[in-house]
C-alpha cells in the first residue's frame, strides 16, 4: 500500500461532533413500533440516497459521482476517477491528492471536500446510489453486507466517522445533508429499536 | 504567528494564517514560483508539489496542517525519476506554454516512482487531474514512456 | 532606449561590444554600439561567440521564440540549440508585426511576417563577420566559410567573436545574400529543441503570475455578478479583518472593487469578504435559452447584411432548380478561453517617473498606450517587460485590452511608490465576459441530380467582434464583420452560387476573438454540411470533397491536396475494426490548409472514444516541422474540448460556470493518438497556431454520424446528449 499522503498534525477529536444525546435518551429496542420505525426509515433514507452521502456510495463501479446545480444532472467524478478496491484511489490516483487530510473547514467554493481523515469511497457492497430505498434499508440491517454492525454500531459509526460527518458540513456551495447528525442518530436508533423495518420494493 | 517549513530540504519561518494554502506561501513568501496557480480547487494539479514524498494539490493543502512534513517543488524535485522526466520531456519537446508543466512534471515523477513502467490506460488515469490547456497530452503520454525506457536503461 | 533597458537588466547583454544588427526607424538594416546608435537590434554577437535573437513576438507556447531563433540561427549556419533569445523590449517603430504596423502578436502570423526580416538581419551579420575576417586575414571573403561559430578559409580559422569588434564597423550590406534553401540545416530540419523548454522543467521560467517584485502590492478585483453591472457600494470593514490587507478601492467606470493585499492570498480572501452592492438596473439580465431563441429566429429571417457577392434572391433562385435540399441549423454556445495561466500584470515605478509594464505581452503597442495614458505619462516613459504567458488563445488581447486597463487604473489609484501586480483569478477568467460569442448558422445546399452543389444559402447570426471597437474601421465592411464570416464566403470549395447573410446579436458579452475566431464556429458548418451532402446522396465524404475542388487556383488545388493527403495517410476507405469509424474534415484559415481524420470507437452504449487522429497541414516552407506538429497536435485538443463539453450559460444575465469543474477542460484520456503529416512546400510560410482548431470538431461530429448517430449540431456534443468514455 502507498504511503499516506499527509500525516495529520491536529488532533482528530475536535471534528466528531459531541454526542448530542445521552444514550439513555434513545429509545430502547422493542420499545417503538413498526410505522414509528418506518417513518425514521424514511428519513435515514433521505440521508442516505442524498448527493452528499450517495455520490461516495457508488458500490463496485468504484467511480465517485458530482452533483450540483451548474451540472445539471448528477455525473461522474471529472478527471475520470476511480477510487478502485482501496476505495482511496492507491491503484492509480489517490483521493488524499486533492482530498487532504484536515479538520479546518473547506472555504473555498467548489474545491475538493475534505475531512480530518484519508478520504475515501465508502465499501464497495454499501452501493446506494441509485438504489431503491429497500434495497439499502435491506443492505444496512444485514451485518453480512454491513460490515458486521447492528444498528447500535451503525449510529456509533454515523456518530464518528470523519467523513461522514462531513456531509453535514461540506462547506460553501454545497448543500449539506438533511436533518442534523444528532437527529440522523436518533432516526437509527428509532429504526433499530423498532425492529430495523424496511419498507416494500 | 511563524510556521516552520521543510521545503526542498531547507527549513523556513513563515508568517502566514494557518489556513493559507500551501501554494500561496510557495509563491508569494519563497518566492519559489515555479509551482502554479491554475484554478485554486483541485482542478488543474498545475499547483502539484511532493508532500512526505507523494503528490498533492498545493492549493488545497493548508500550511497549519503540514508540520514536519517535507516538501518537493519543482524547483528542486531531483533523483533518478526526475532525471528521466526532464530527459525525455526534452528529448520529445513535450512543453508548450509550460504553464501546466511543473505540475505535470511533479504528478509523472510520482508515477514513475511506484510504477516505473506505466501502461497508457494507468498513465491515463493517474495524469488526468493534471490540465493542459495548450493540450500537450499526447506528448506528456509519450515523454512518460519514454522516461520509463530512460529508466530502465 | 537599449541603455535605459540595459540599467532595468532587460538587455543586460547589450553592451558596446557585442556586434549588433536590426534596423533603424526607417527600416533599412543598421548596426552599431554605443550611445547614439538608433537602432533596434535583431541579432546580437557577443566577443565570446554567443549569439542571440531578439524575438519580438512574445512567447505563450506557440514557439516563436524557437521560430524567430531558428530564422537567426540558419542565416549564422549554427545549430538551434547553440543560439540564445531575449524578448524585444517596446518599440513600436522597429518591432512592429510588418502586417498590422503595431507591436503586437496574432492571426497566427507570426513566422509569416518575420521569416523574411530575420534572415535579412541575420544573413548581414554574416556577411560583416565575414568581411571582418577577410580583412583581417587578407583573403577574399568568398574564400571563407562560417559554420558553428567558426570562420574559416585559407589554412585558418577562429571564433565569430574574434571579429566582433571589426565586423562593427563594416558598411552594413545593402542586400545581404540569403541561404539558398537547398543549404538549410536548421529551417525544415525535423527536430526537437524548443529553445524555452529547459525553463519551463524547472521551474525557472518567468510568467507574468510569477513576478515577485521587491515591496509589491497584489490586486484582486471584486466584479459584478452580472455582466454589465455597475458598483453602488461598498464596505471594506470585513476584510480589513484579513492579515495583509492593504486597502480597497473602486474601478474608475464602477466595474468593480479593486483589493490591495501584501500577498495574493490576502487579497483573493479580502475580496471575498467585502461586502458590496450592485446597480444591476442596466446589467445584463437575459438566460441562455433566450438568447440561443434569438439567434435560431434570426437565421430563420432574413439577414441584415449580405456578405457575398451574390444575393439571396440569385441563391434562392438556383435553388429552386435543385434535385434535393439539405437544410440544416447549428447552434455555438459562448466559451471562455481559459488560458492556463489566468492573466495579470505589473506595473513597477522607476525613479525617473516612468514605470515598467511586465506583461505576457501579446500586444505591447496596447499595453504602452493604455498604461501611458491611464497614467498621463509620454509614451516613452511606459517600458514593457515581456514575460512568458501562460497560454493566451486570444485572451491576453481583447478589444478594450481589459486588464492592461485594469492593471493601470490599480496603479493609478495608488501613490505609486510601490510596484502593483494585478492578478485575475480562473473565476474571472470563466465568468469576465470576455468570450468567444455565441453563434447560429442556417445552410440551406441544392445538389443536383449528380449529387453536385448547385446552390448554397448561408445565414450566420451572432455578436460582432469588432463592430464599435477602434479596429472596426479596418475590419468592419458594408455592415459585415470580416471575423463572422471567415470560413464561409471564401471557402476554397467550388460552389456555383452562395450567398452568405449575417444578422448581428445584441450579444451579453464582449466579443473577443478565440483561436481560429470565427472559424472556429464557421469550420464546423462547412465541414458538416459537406459531409451531410455525401452522406445524404451515398457519395465518399472524401471524394465529394474533392469533386468540389477541381479548379486550378492554388487555393483549391492545396485544400484538395491535404485531403488526399490525410485520406493516404489515415487509410480512408479500407475496413476498420468493429465499432469503429472515420469522420473528415478540412479547413483554410489564416492562409493553411489543415484536413484531418478522426477515428472513433463506439460501444454498444454509444459511448463515444476518440481513438486517432491524422492530420494533414500545408501551411507554406514548413520552418520548423516540430512546432508545427506540436502546435496542430495542441489546436486539435483544443477544439475537441470545446465541441465535446464546454459551453457558458446565463441565468438572468450571471454565468452559471465558474472553474474548470462546470467549464470542462480536455484532459489525457480525451486524445490518444495524432499523427501530423506536413504537405512539403516552397511557398512563403503561413500560420499554424490557430489553423489545427477548426477541423477538429467536425472531424469529430463526422465521424459520430458515420456511425450511425445523428450530426451533432448543437454544441457542446454532451448538450445534445452524446456520451464520451
Ligand atoms: S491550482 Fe491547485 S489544482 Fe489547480
Ligand atoms: S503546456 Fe500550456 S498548459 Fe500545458
Amino acid at each position: 500500500m502507498r504511503k499516506l499522503l499527509m500525516a495529520s498534525m491536529i488532533a482528530t477529536a475536535a471534528s466528531i461532533v459531541a454526542a448530542a444525546a445521552l444514550t439513555s435518551d434513545y429509545p430502547k429496542p422493542g420499545s417503538v413500533d413498526r410505522a414509528t420505525g418506518l417513518e425514521a426509515w424514511a428519513r435515514i433514507y433521505e440521508v442516505a440516497s442524498h448527493p452528499r452521502c450517495s455520490n461516495c456510495h457508488v458500490g463496485e463501479s468504484g467511480i465517485p459521482m458530482w452533483s450540483g446545480p451548474s451540472y445539471g444532472e448528477t455525473r461522474p467524478h471529472g478527471m475520470k476517477i476511480v477510487a478502485g478496491e482501496s476505495r482511496i484511489g492507491n491503484e492509480t490516483l489517490p483521493c488524499g491528492t486533492c482530498h487532504v487530510k484536515s479538520d479546518r473547514p473547506q472555504t473555498i467554493p467548489h474545491a475538493a471536500p475534505r475531512a480530518n481523515g484519508d478520504w475515501q469511497l465508502a465499501p464497495a457492497g454499501a452501493g446506494w446510489f441509485g438504489r431503491s430505498s429497500n434495497w439499502i434499508c435491506e443492505q444496512l440491517r444485514d451485518p453480512a453486507r454491513n460490515g458486521g454492525m447492528d444498528y447500535l454500531k451503525l449510529a456509533n459509526h454515523a456518530g464518528h466517522d470523519v467523513i461522514l460527518l462531513w456531509a453535514w458540513s461540506p462547506g460553501p456551495g454545497r448543500e449539506p445533508a438533511p436533518y442534523s447528525n444528532a437527529e440522523h442518530r436518533m432516526d437509527i436508533h428509532t429504526w433499530g429499536a423498532a425492529g430495523q423495518p424496511c419498507p416494500p420494493e | 504567528m511563524a510556521i516552520t517549513l521543510n521545503v526542498n530540504k531547507t527549513e523556513h519561518s513563515v508568517h502566514a494564517p494557518p489556513d493559507t494554502p500551501l501554494l500561496w506561501v510557495l509563491r508569494d513568501e519563497l518566492k519559489l514560483t515555479g509551482t502554479k496557480y491554475g484554478c485554486g480547487i483541485a482542478h488543474c494539479g498545475a499547483c502539484t508539489v511532493h508532500l512526505d514524498g507523494g503528490p498533492v494539490r498545493s492549493c488545497q493543502v493548508a500550511v497549519g496542517d503540514i508540520g514536519t512534513s517535507p516538501i518537493t517543488t519543482i524547483e528542486a524535485v531531483e533523483g533518478p525519476e526526475a532525471d528521466a522526466v526532464r530527459q525525455a520531456w526534452k528529448e520529445l519537446d513535450v512543453v508548450q506554454c509550460g504553464f501546466c508543466q511543473s505540475g505535470q512534471i511533479m504528478q509523472a515523477i510520482d508515477l514513475l516512482t511506484f510504477e516505473p513502467t506505466p501502461t497508457d490506460g494507468l498513465i491515463d488515469s493517474v495524469m488526468g487531474g493534471n490540465a493542459c490547456r495548450c493540450a500537450t497530452y499526447v506528448r506528456i503520454r509519450a515523454g512518460i514512456h519514454r522516461a520509463a525506457e530512460i529508466l530502465a536503461s | 532606449m537599449s541603455a535605459n533597458l540595459s540599467r532595468r537588466g532587460f538587455l543586460k547583454t547589450a553592451t558596446a561590444a557585442a556586434l549588433i544588427v536590426g534596423f533603424n526607424p526607417g527600416g533599412a538594416l543598421a548596426t552599431g554600439t554605443g550611445p547614439g546608435v538608433d537602432l533596434s537590434p535583431f541579432v546580437k554577437v557577443f566577443p565570446d561567440g554567443r549569439v542571440v535573437a531578439i524575438v519580438k513576438h512574445f512567447e505563450g507556447g506557440q514557439g516563436t521564440a524557437t521560430g524567430l531563433s531558428a530564422l537567426v540561427a540558419e542565416e549564422l549556419n549554427m545549430r538551434l540549440q547553440d543560439i540564445g533569445f531575449e524578448m524585444a523590449p517596446f518599440d513600436n517603430a522597429r518591432y512592429a508585426h510588418l502586417f498590422f504596423g503595431l507591436q503586437a502578436t496574432g492571426g497566427s502570423s507570426s513566422m509569416a511576417n518575420s521569416y523574411l526580416q530575420y534572415r535579412t538581419a541575420a544573413a548581414a551579420t554574416r556577411e560583416m563577420l565575414i568581411a571582418a575576417a577577410a580583412k583581417e586575414w587578407d583573403l577574399q571573403a568568398d574564400t571563407l566559410t562560417l559554420r558553428d561559430g567558426t570562420i574559416s578559409g585559407g589554412g585558418r580559422s577562429d571564433n565569430i567573436g574574434a571579429f566582433v569588434e571589426a565586423a562593427s564597423r563594416v558598411p552594413v550590406p545593402d542586400q545581404p545574400a540569403l541561404k539558398d534553401p537547398s543549404d538549410w540545416r536548421v529551417l525544415g530540419v525535423d527536430q526537437k529543441s524548443r529553445l524555452d523548454t529547459p525553463a519551463k522543467l524547472d521551474g525557472s521560467a518567468r510568467f507574468s503570475m510569477d513576478l515577485q517584485l521587491d515591496n509589491q502590492m497584489v490586486v484582486a478585483i471584486r466584479r459584478t455578478p452580472r455582466l454589465g453591472g455597475r458598483l453602488a457600494w461598498f464596505d471594506a470593514a470585513a476584510a480589513e479583518a484579513i492579515p495583509g490587507f492593504i486597502m480597497a478601492k473602486p474601478l474608475p467606470d464602477g466595474k468593480g472593487v479593486m483589493v490591495y493585499a501584501e500577498t495574493t492570498w490576502a487579497a483573493f480572501q479580502a475580496r471575498d469578504a467585502l461586502s458590496v452592492e450592485w446597480d444591476l438596473s442596466s446589467a445584463e439580465s437575459r438566460s441562455h435559452d433566450a438568447l440561443k431563441e434569438e439567434l435560431l429566429s434570426m437565421v430563420r429571417a432574413e439577414p441584415e447584411f449580405q456578405a457575398s457577392e451574390t444575393d439571396l434572391e440569385t441563391t434562392s433562385a438556383a435553388l429552386e432548380g435543385a434535385a434535393q435540399i439539405i437544410e440544416r441549423e447549428f447552434y455555438f454556445p459562448i466559451l471562455a478561453h481559459g488560458p492556463m495561466e489566468p492573466v495579470g500584470a505589473a506595473i513597477e515605478p522607476l525613479a525617473d517617473g516612468g514605470v515598467v509594464l511586465h506583461d505576457g505581452a501579446q500586444a505591447p503597442a496596447a499595453g504602452n498606450m493604455m498604461v501611458s495614458q491611464i497614467l498621463d505619462l509620454p509614451a516613452e516613459k511606459v517600458q514593457i517587460n515581456t514575460l512568458y504567458a501562460g497560454g493566451f488563445f486570444g485572451r491576453r488581447s481583447t478589444p478594450d485590452f481589459d486588464y492592461l486597463v485594469e492593471t493601470a487604473q490599480a496603479f493609478a489609484a495608488t501613490d505609486r511608490t510601490r510596484p502593483v501586480k494585478l492578478q485575475c483569478t480562473r473565476e474571472d477568467d470563466i465568468t469576465g465576459g470576455y468570450y468567444r460569442p455565441a453563434y447560429a448558422h442556417r445552410v440551406r445546399v441544392g445538389l443536383d441530380d449528380d449529387g453536385n452543389i448547385i446552390g448554397w444559402d448561408h445565414r450566420l447570426a451572432g455578436q460582432s467582434i469588432f463592430k464599435d471597437t477602434p479596429m472596426e474601421q479596418f475590419l468592419v465592411r458594408g455592415g459585415v464583420d470580416a471575423t463572422s464570416v471567415e470560413g464561409v464566403h471564401d471557402t476554397p470549395y467550388r460552389i456555383p452560387v452562395l450567398h452568405v447573410g449575417l444578422t448581428d446579436q445584441k450579444g451579453p458579452t464582449t466579443a473577443n476573438w478565440w483561436r481560429s475566431v470565427g472559424h472556429s464556429h464557421t469550420g464546423y458548418v462547412m465541414e458538416c454540411m459537406m459531409d451531410e451532402c455525401a452522406r445524404v446522396t451515398n457519395q465518399d465524404p472524401v471524394a465529394f470533397r474533392l469533386n468540389h475542388l477541381t479548379g486550378n487556383d492554388p487555393d483549391q488545388a492545396r485544400m484538395a491536396g491535404v485531403i488526399r493527403l490525410v485520406s493516404d495517410k489515415a487509410r480512408w476507405g479500407k475496413p476498420l475494426p468493429d465499432g469503429h469509424f472515420h469522420g473528415v474534415a478540412a479547413h483554410k484559415s489564416f492562409n493553411t490548409y489543415v484536413a484531418q481524420i478522426c477515428e472513433i470507437s463506439v460501444d454498444e452504449d454509444n459511448v463515444i472514444t476518440i481513438e486517432r487522429v491524422t492530420a494533414a497541414v500545408d501551411c507554406g516552407v514548413p520552418v520548423t516541422p516540430d512546432i508545427i506538429r506540436a502546435q496542430i497536435e495542441g489546436g486539435i485538443g483544443y477544439g475537441f474540448g470545446h465541441v465535446m463539453r464546454a459551453g457558458i450559460t446565463l441565468t438572468n444575465g450571471e454565468v452559471d460556470q465558474s472553474n474548470f469543474h462546470d467549464f470542462e477542460t480536455l484532459r489525457i484520456y480525451d486524445l490518444s493518438k495524432i499523427d501530423v503529416h506536413i504537405v512539403p512546400s516552397a511557398a512563403p510560410p503561413t500560420g499554424v497556431g490557430e489553423p489545427g482548431t477548426p477541423p477538429a470538431g467536425p472531424a469529430l461530429a463526422n465521424a459520430i454520424a458515420a456511425s450511425g448517430q445523428p450530426l451533432v449540431t448543437h454544441l457542446p456534443m454532451t448538450a445534445s446528449g452524446i456520451k464520451f468514455s
